[in-house]
């Protein structure tokens, strides 16, 4: 094998491993932290008549609760001002573009899409 | 890194070139041991004299990344490389949409991708919130427009885009000074 083949293996072999190594993890990612926070809400209060209200409380928990760089924090910082009856869909969006996989959170689906 | 990840993932038609890239680019004739220290430095020097690019926040880790780390060099390298050529992707892209819009705006539309570190697609909803236009061209990248000082452009509109995203008319701004935002299709 030739010097650029064991090269262009290793190239791929290693890029494999970085990508795993740096692959979002399923599990307590910043979206399913938005997705709690939407219950915790749920449950302390057990119905908003202002989406945008809802909006500004779960900002002030994601606020102090996740890392400022998250995308998930920006994601909801960004989608707290779009359409109400749009934001669901745009955090789906945004988890998907993220993630790489599909995300759904139910709760989140029926405090904002009402 | 996510949002490099998520970048490799949308250029994949282009990374799968790379066999033919890195070797015009003669970067198979470096030694691995260096790798790490050079290629990414020359990958800059490329992006600079052809696009006058300078290197980014993802530039400048990688490198410094390789350069504490000979083990690490390496795989940054390798990443470097990936970098590069979905750069030079996001490049050609956006030159695309540039050519389809008129002259005096072409050159103020940015990728969203250089925005911030998070995905494109947040990027682009975090410019609208701060009071900004970015839409999806057909080619499918992120883009967004400022103005000559560097401020965001509230009214563009692309010649062509699958979706829009831009402050509503007239202005809201919520309590901590970000607009309100409409989608448009």
């Amino acid at each position: 094998m030739t010097s650029v083949g064991i090269f262009m293996r290793a190239i791929i072999i290693l890029l494999i491993l970085t990508n795993a190594a740096c692959s979002p993890q399923p599990e307590n990612n910043g979206f399913d932290q938005v997705c709690s926070v939407f219950e915790q809400v749920a449950q302390e209060a057990k119905a908003f008549t202002d989406v945008r209200e809802l909006g500004y409380q779960v900002r002030e928990i994601v606020d102090t609760t996740m890392e400022s760089d998250d995308p998930a924090r920006q994601a909801w910082y960004a989608i707290a001002n779009a359409p109400v009856g749009e934001q669901y869909e745009l955090f789906q969006l945004a988890a998907r573009s993220t993630l790489e996989q599909d995300w759904s959170c139910q709760i989140m689906a029926d405090m904002l899409d009402k | 890194m996510e949002s490099l990840t998520t970048r490799i993932n949308d250029h994949n038609s282009t990374i799968k070139s790379i066999s033919s890239t890195i070797t015009s680019m003669g970067l198979d004739k470096v030694g691995r041991s260096t790798a790490g220290v050079f290629v990414t430095p020359a990958v800059w020097a490329l992006d600079y004299s052809v696009n006058g690019n300078s290197p980014d926040s993802i530039d400048w880790s990688l490198y410094i990344a390789g350069l504490s780390n000979p083990l690490v060099g390496f795989a940054t390298s390798v990443t470097g490389i990936f970098k590069s050529i979905v750069d030079d992707d996001t490049n050609a892209k956006l030159r695309e949409i540039q050519a389809g819009e008129q002259m005096p705006y072409a050159k103020f539309i940015k990728a969203c991708y250089h925005y911030a570190p998070s995905p494109a697609q947040i990027n682009a909803m975090t410019i609208a919130n701060h009071g900004g236009t970015a839409w999806q061209h057909e080619n499918g990248l992120w883009v967004y427009i400022t103005d000559a000082k560097n401020r965001m452009v509230h009214d563009f509109l692309p010649r062509s885009a699958v979706v829009v995203y831009q402050p509503k008319i007239p202005f809201e701004r919520d309590q901590h000074g970000n607009f309100l935002w409409r989608t448009r299709k």
